[in-house]
């Protein structure tokens, strides 16, 4: 299967999954139950993770704004920036691709091994709509609230080392964020978080439900599914970062 | 020559092995049988030491190995080769590779020649010139356990192990390997143990066999004496043959 | 938490257990040589993807944040010794964990639950020595080299990515960043590339060796190898950053 097929087949399951979203066909204590999983799952990494990368982008822009502007007072506005553009809504997407896509692909891929998928079918029932279109909402959900979440701890760890080891006091710090930070930006991470979230379980899925025989196709499976769900999002972040860069400009 | 002395192992609270005691002679065809979960192949994987009892002995001639560590068993592995359930054959690797694993010590022109007479031993000598080019996935099944059996045979270990040989398999083939077992134990003098649920087959190859219930040895003798047995799991198994 | 701890401590034991067969590299050379050649293949493309591409959304980042200042002219100053010093190695070795990382957990664990590592002991030979070490060393040093390569490769990535929005001549933008790239930042970007290499290799390989249960074994071992390899490397990033500075700080000292 070339990259070209793979795609058309991804957006395939996410069109089905939207469509059986849109017709409420779709029961909510579905959705509710996927939605606690995605949250419940991932928010204690990704809290953690997004939080030490705002540490550390705290002291990094540190080290250059001195080398290059000779002053640091508008370090928080900028670092906490790049996080909110960039860092939270692709550290969150990727998280949660590596547990949550990461278990959608291997349990699709064994349900195909297990021949529960042909059994769904004969049943009139359509795996991606019973399966997938709960996840996607849930993912989608679930990466904007983990983002958020974990940008809001992110910042009060990055205000925390400010204060305590890079000698700066509170009040600057938040009027620096207050400054720089636009609506514009928290928009465009929530588009990102949104536009990753609902991405990743359609990728998955088409992974999964391509799996080989086999303890060696469930490993293939899940393996590919990580890696292109990755890939993906990166290159979406790119293009989304490069529109808006061209509107900007 | 081979002998459990009352061999007790639990996996958690699931007791597996439950006072086993069984003694098998140089030469013969042994049989286990027995329901599934009762034990049967976790005593093949003590002989080898791949588990390790939690109480009791056991000898493989005058050694004992209960309490024997990885490297002690180095040398017992030499001795006694087990044929796993599974082919277990390394995918990645060609069947030339795979073949070679337990003889890695002889020069090549030993290897290749041990190689030719085990391949004609087992059935696979259309195989021998494709050997470098072709790798396990390509085999059929019954072909890649034909050829786990040929890797554990290149050693020449005295006894074969054999777990559940023929599960899995069509009556024809299970017939074959059978066959198979038996030509290979009284043609080059080795000591078989099979584990298994086929006692048709059994009764058709043993020279003795042993039937298992509940992790211990409840009926042992020799074919003949198994179908006159009047012990229930035994009868059991012979109702499955009507 | 004591669970946690112990499980700790067994991978402390399984990693510098790995660490000090190095030696045996030598003798199992041939199955050395064909893992570290299947590992630089698979994973040149997704290394020099990430690299781009990281290379490129930094650039815009800081082209956006820097234009507001009017300080573009050193765009491609700051922006590359942001990414080769913390964006890029994380999120290049984030795409490595999940292509090399959970592609060689998958291939061990196959090989557990289908008991190859069973059936080569039972032949003699040490499954860690023939199936581990060689597949260890093979991520671990591809990933070492695959990191500082893509992070060279980014930096191509953000001067196409501003030549083309913003029409900044790609000489002037390599000034700069031989301007602003110090040997510090270069120095942090190797050690992080080291430590992150180190990282995924061990945890693969412990997370496909360990594998119980079958399949499912296979897609849990998969995951379980994706989330720790993530949070490993952001910490390992932490603390390498944290470290180094108070090396670097303790200079100014002296």
């Amino acid at each position: 299967m070339n990259a070209f097929q793979r795609a058309l087949d991804t957006v395939k399951i996410l069109l089905t999954s939207v469509n059986a979203l849109a017709r409420g066909r779709v029961p909510s204590r579905d959705i509710w139950k996927q939605l606690y999983e995605f949250g419940n799952s991932s928010i204690g990494i990704v809290v953690l993770c997004v939080t030490f990368m705002g540490i550390i982008l705290i002291s990094e822009y540190s080290f250059h704004m001195k080398l290059v502007i000779g002053n640091d007072s508008m370090i928080p506005g900028f670092a906490m920036i790049l996080l909110i553009r960039e860092l939270a809504p692709i550290v969150g997407a990727l998280l949660i691709t590596s547990k949550m896509g990461a278990s959608i692909a291997a349990e699709l891929a064994a349900m195909k091994n297990t021949e529960q998928i042909d059994a769904y079918r004969l049943l009139g029932l359509n795996i991606v709509e019973l399966y997938v279109a709960p996840r996607t909402l849930a993912s989608s959900v679930a990466a904007w609230s983990l983002a958020t979440i974990s940008l809001a701890i992110a910042i009060l760890g990055a205000w925390f080392s400010a204060v305590v080891f890079l000698n700066f006091s509170t009040g600057p710090f938040f009027q620096s964020l207050f400054i720089f930070v636009t609506a514009g930006d928290l928009i465009l991470m929530s588009i990102k978080a949104v536009v990753f979230g609902c991405c990743i379980p359609s990728i998955c899925a088409h992974y999964g439900l391509q799996a080989s025989f086999g303890a060696e196709g469930v490993g293939h499976a899940t393996t590919d599914a990580v890696v292109g769900t990755s890939i993906t999002v990166i290159v979406m972040d790119f293009v989304i970062t490069y529109l808006y860069a061209v509107l900007a400009s | 020559m081979i002998r459990f002395e009352n061999v007790h192992k639990s996996f958690g609270p699931k007791k597996v092995l439950n006072g086993l005691s069984l003694s098998i002679q140089r030469g013969e065809i042994f049989f286990m049988l027995g329901r599934s979960g009762t034990g049967k192949s976790v005593s093949l994987k003590h002989l080898v030491g791949l588990l390790t009892p939690d109480s009791g002995k056991i000898w493989i001639d005058d050694t004992e190995i209960s309490q024997f560590s990885e490297n002690q068993f180095v040398p017992i592995r030499k001795k006694c080769g087990l044929v796993f359930q599974l082919p277990a054959l390394v995918d990645s690797r060609s069947l030339y590779e795979n073949l070679v694993l337990g003889i890695r010590h002889l020069d090549a022109v030993q290897k290749l020649a041990r190689i030719s007479a085990t391949l004609k031993a087992v059935g696979l000598e259309s195989l021998e010139k494709d050997l470098f080019e072709r790798f396990p996935p390509s085999l059929s099944y019954g072909e890649q356990k034909r050829l786990a059996l040929a890797r554990t045979l290149l050693p020449d270990p005295e006894i074969l192990l054999y777990d559940e040989p023929t599960t899995g398999l069509d009556p024809t083939t299970s017939l074959q390997i059978h066959d198979l077992i038996k030509k290979i134990s009284k043609d080059f003098g080795k000591t078989s143990i099979v584990v298994s649920h086929d006692m048709r087959n059994a009764l058709k190859i043993a020279d003795r066999l042993a039937v298992l219930d509940a992790g211990r040895v409840v009926d042992l003798g020799t074919p003949e004496e198994i179908r006159r047995s009047p012990v229930a799991m035994t009868m059991a198994f012979m109702e499955d043959l009507q | 938490m004591i669970h946690r701890l112990e499980a700790l401590r067994e991978h402390l034991r399984f990693f510098w257990m790995l660490f000090i067969r190095l030696p045996e590299l030598f003798t199992e050379r041939r199955e050395f040589m064909r893992q570290f050649a299947d590992v630089g293949v698979r994973s040149l493309s997704t290394t020099v993807t990430a690299g781009i591409f990281t290379g490129a959304i930094m650039a815009l980042q800081f082209h956006l944040q820097l234009k507001d200042f009017g300080a573009e002219s050193v765009l491609g100053g700051l922006n590359t010794s942001g990414t080769i010093r913390e964006v890029g190695p994380i999120l290049i070795a984030f795409m490595l964990a999940g292509k090399v990382g959970a592609f060689t957990s998958a291939e061990l664990g196959t090989m557990k639950v289908t008991d190859q590592i069973q059936a080569v002991r039972c032949l003699g030979l040490d499954p860690i020595s023939f199936f581990v070490v060689p597949r260890f060393w093979a991520v671990a040093l591809n990933s070492i080299l695959l990191l500082v390569f893509g992070l060279v490769i980014s930096v191509l990535g953000g001067m196409i990515a501003v030549w083309m929005v913003a029409d900044i001549n790609p000489d002037q933008y390599l000034l700069m960043v031989e301007r602003f790239a110090t040997s510090e930042s270069i120095f942090l970007a190797v050690s992080k590339s080291v430590i992150f290499g180190l990282l995924m290799g061990h945890i693969c390989c412990a997370n496909g060796y360990w594998t119980e249960g079958g399949t499912q074994g296979v897609g849990l071992a998969v995951k379980k190898t994706a989330v720790q390899s993530m949070v490993a490397i952001v910490l390992a990033d932490f603390f390498i950053s944290w470290i180094v500075e108070i090396i670097v700080r303790s200079g100014d000292f002296l």
